[in-house]
């Protein structure tokens, strides 16, 4: 039995100003995650994962991509389609707590700092070739076979 | 041998007799243990359960979904639900069916954890379970407290969550966060999100997701500061808190009241099963009375617990855009300022540290903007981060340090109970002032962004000693000064709402009181090296009182003030206040007011407030021509 509260104060300010936030959680419902495995629900991403996380941070309602804790393949992925545009700047500049936990998703842990001045030197290509987040890995991914040393430190 | 045959039976009777005696003495004690398991804290924690009643002792769970219970009435019984899991953990073909279907033992491993200490249950494999758990090599738990976003009610008053820092040793952000939040349909704002969370509209979840998505979505997108409180777990006691974890995703929703079961009494209901001797979340719970369960106070009732904590802080996206603007020579801001409104072949720049600033400038705007700058912008965008990315590293510079000071747990208190002692008009008065909540521009800095002025439901009770009358003075309902410092980077309107009573107690009117609201827009800027803030507001006052002759009144308002920030903990106002009663059939006269007040923060626990309101020409004898009072307050 919950109580009567005045809220008149509260619905004004709240009329007055209200903008997003992502204390409200989830956006997109629990029916996205309706999956007939627990641990498929909790960890996989969701297929549409790039659709929907645009659509979330369109709508500034994001943190539905769940993430994949044992399928290590897909983590770099996740993290490339959530942190899309904090890579876009912190690659540019050739470091940052992003791109260096980036670097960690693709196997170069102990070598970030190694593959952060290698992305920056091909940052133009990267970024000309970084339409869509997973494009954006695909060319990573390449600047990192490419390279000689790093792609003796990562293992993708 | 009828002697015999009588003997035997004899036998028979006292030994069946015993015998029966002792199995009901044993059923008898095993009841017995079975109630007071049913009944223990730690049985009635794994439950969510709370007293509904302060006066009875009816008790039942939080926790609203019906996937949680076993038994029917698990929701109510402690002892039903304990007998149905014990039966449930007892059978090897049971099957508990929630979000997936699996072995009761597999969707409760927390309740299996306890009662294994008592009673023996053939082994079950779980092999979602133990999937989940390989991943999670958790070595810390962390409390993080997000400050507040003044745009959203929802969110005036911070966030918390759970960090789970893992033993890989990669960075933080690859770390999980555990948070309860509600799930709204894509609902963001207005008035059906704000009735629908006050009254449990939406049902809350518990969620497990990347930490990088929480630094994301706070740090940046809504450029409010992270701070991470690392507390006291051992390794036995995370593994309790990720199997209950488990059990609440598996099958929990909770109605979510944005009041008292919001977001971060949740997360005390979760962290108190892997903490007996943790008392967090009863302070917080008030059937019958309205309170909020402020994410700051929270936080200091874990951290009693946890009194060995280190912190941890994560700044906003806007405090390191000001802090590297803030850095740049006078040539490098005027360049900055040129690339703003001119945009300037930026392939001419080639000044590392200005090229960051107007990365940080155009990619904090994009943040603002939902993502989305306009094309213009991001293609503008694009070429400086390719110009940037042939300069190689910034060389260091010095930085001023970021503002630190609005830690949660370093706060004053947010609640308080004062004693006031004040002159009116020449006569005496002393009373008793109780505010709900929160901060006001006099209050001490600490534990709050600068310049936050939130106040509700603060009521003065004054006793005359010349009506020899003791009644309420003052109630004022919501008042709040939204300061958006003037900076050439971005434009933010300040506003402004109050909605206050007054009481016009004299000998010739008692029990008579004003009644108004006032709200509108204005702007803030600081001078004088951030120790004078000078504020306006343009508004809207509408007043009714049945008491003046002019019972209902309407029209513009100008506010205004000059705050003196002379220490973090010594504040200093000059206020005016003009209202034009449009109601008015004679000539506008002018209903002006000054306020001078003197604020000392002594302590997180105590404040000592002097205040004197001036108004010069009083309307009528219901007015006062001034009124000083001094308060001592006591913030808990």
């Amino acid at each position: 039995m919950k109580k009567l509260l005045v809220i008149f104060a509260i619905a004004a300010s709240a009329t007055v100003a209200t903008a997003n936030d992502s204390s409200s959680g989830c956006g997109l419902g629990w029916e996205v995650f309706k999956e007939t495995s627990l641990v498929s629900s909790l960890l996989r991403s969701t297929t549409n994962a790039v659709a929907s996380n645009t659509i979330a941070m369109t709508l500034g309602t994001s943190g539905c991509a769940k993430h994949s804790i044992v399928d290590n393949k897909m983590e770099s992925l996740h993290y490339a389609e959530a942190n899309f545009h904090n890579l876009m700047v912190e690659m540019a500049q050739g470091q940052g707590q992003f791109v260096e936990a980036f670097a960690q998703t693709l196997g170069c842990q102990g070598a970030e700092k190694e593959f952060s001045s290698e992305i920056q030197k091909n940052y133009a290509t990267i970024s000309a070739a970084s339409s869509s987040p997973a494009n954006m890995l695909t060319s990573v991914q390449r600047e990192v076979a490419n390279n000689a040393s790093l792609s003796l430190n990562c293992r993708i | 041998m009828r002697k015999h045959w009588y003997f035997l039976f004899l036998t028979l009777l006292i030994s069946q007799t015993l015998l029966t005696s002792q199995i009901s003495f044993a059923q008898n004690q095993k009841d017995i243990f079975l109630e007071e398991l049913a009944n223990s804290n730690q049985w009635r924690r794994l439950l969510h359960y709370k007293k509904t009643n302060p006066f009875t002792k009816k008790e039942h769970s939080q926790i609203d979904s019906k996937e949680y219970f076993i038994h029917p009435d698990g929701k109510s019984n402690p002892l039903s639900e304990l007998k149905a899991t014990i039966e449930a953990f007892q059978n090897p073909l049971a099957k508990h069916e929630s979000k997936t279907i699996q072995h009761p033992q597999c969707a409760f491993p927390a309740r299996l954890e306890f009662l294994e200490h008592h009673f023996t249950f053939p082994r079950i494999t779980c092999t979602e379970l133990d999937e989940w758990f390989k991943g999670l090599n958790v070595q810390s738990v962390y409390l993080v407290f997000s400050t507040a976003y003044p745009n959203n009610p929802a969110s005036t008053f911070g966030h918390t969550f759970l960090r789970l820092s893992l033993s890989d040793n990669r960075s933080d952000l690859l770390d999980y966060a555990i948070n309860f939040s509600a799930d709204t349909f894509n609902v963001t704002s207005g008035l059906y999100y704000t009735l629908m969370g006050m009254f449990g509209g939406f049902k809350g979840y518990y969620s497990l997701e990347k930490y990088y998505l929480k630094v994301n979505d706070y740090n940046n997108q809504e450029s409010r500061d992270l701070w991470e409180y690392k507390l006291d777990f051992s390794q036995q006691e995370i593994q309790t808190l990720l199997k209950h974890f488990w059990e609440l995703y598996s099958n929990a929703h909770i109605d979510y009241y944005f009041m008292d079961e919001n977001c971060s009494y949740h997360l005390l209901t979760l962290l108190e099963v892997a903490k007996p001797h943790w008392n967090i979340s009863e302070p917080f719970h008030h059937p019958w009375i309205p309170s909020y369960t402020m994410p700051s106070d929270t936080v200091k009732e874990t951290l009693k617990f946890s009194p060995n904590f280190t912190t941890e802080f994560k700044h906003s996206k806007r405090k390191k855009l000001i802090q590297k603007r803030d850095a740049l020579t006078s040539e490098e801001k005027d360049v900055f300022y040129k690339v703003l409104s001119h945009k300037i072949d930026i392939k001419t720049i080639t000044n590392p540290f200005l090229l960051d600033t107007l990365i940080e400038y155009y990619d904090y705007k994009k943040r603002e903007n939902k993502i989305a700058l306009d094309s213009e912008d991001q293609k503008f965008l694009s070429q400086i981060l390719v110009q940037r990315s042939s300069l190689g590293l910034t060389p260091p510079r010095v930085l001023k340090d970021l503002d630190t000071s609005n830690r949660p747990d370093l706060s004053h208190g947010s609640a308080s109970v004062g004693l006031i002692t004040g002159l009116r008009d020449g006569y005496g008065n002393m009373g008793f002032k109780y505010k709900f909540g929160l901060h006001d521009l006099l209050d001490g800095n600490l534990g709050f962004d600068p310049y936050t002025h939130i106040d509700y439901f603060n009521f003065d009770i004054l006793y005359s000693f010349h009506s020899k009358n003791l009644y309420i003075d003052k109630a004022k309902y919501i008042d709040i000064k939204s300061i958006n410092v003037y900076d050439p980077i971005e434009w933010k309107w300040s506003w402004r709402i109050l909605l206050q009573s007054e009481s016009l107690e004299s000998s010739l009117c008692e029990g008579c009181y004003k009644h108004y609201g006032l709200g509108g827009f204005g702007a803030a800027y600081e001078i004088i090296n951030k120790k004078l803030l000078l504020y306006g507001y343009l508004l809207a006052k509408a007043q009714y009182s049945k008491a003046l002759t002019k019972e209902f009144q309407i029209g513009p308002a100008l506010e205004s003030g000059l705050l003196l920030t002379l220490t973090p903990k010594l504040k200093s106002q000059i206020k005016f206040l003009a209202f034009d009663n449009l109601n008015n059939s004679s000539l506008t006269t002018l209903y002006k007011t000054y306020e001078i007040d003197l604020g000392y923060q002594v302590s997180q626990s105590w404040h000592l407030r002097l205040s004197t309101l001036i108004n010069p020409k009083p309307i009528n004898s219901l007015n006062t021509y001034y009124d000083s009072s001094f308060l001592i307050r006591y913030d808990y």
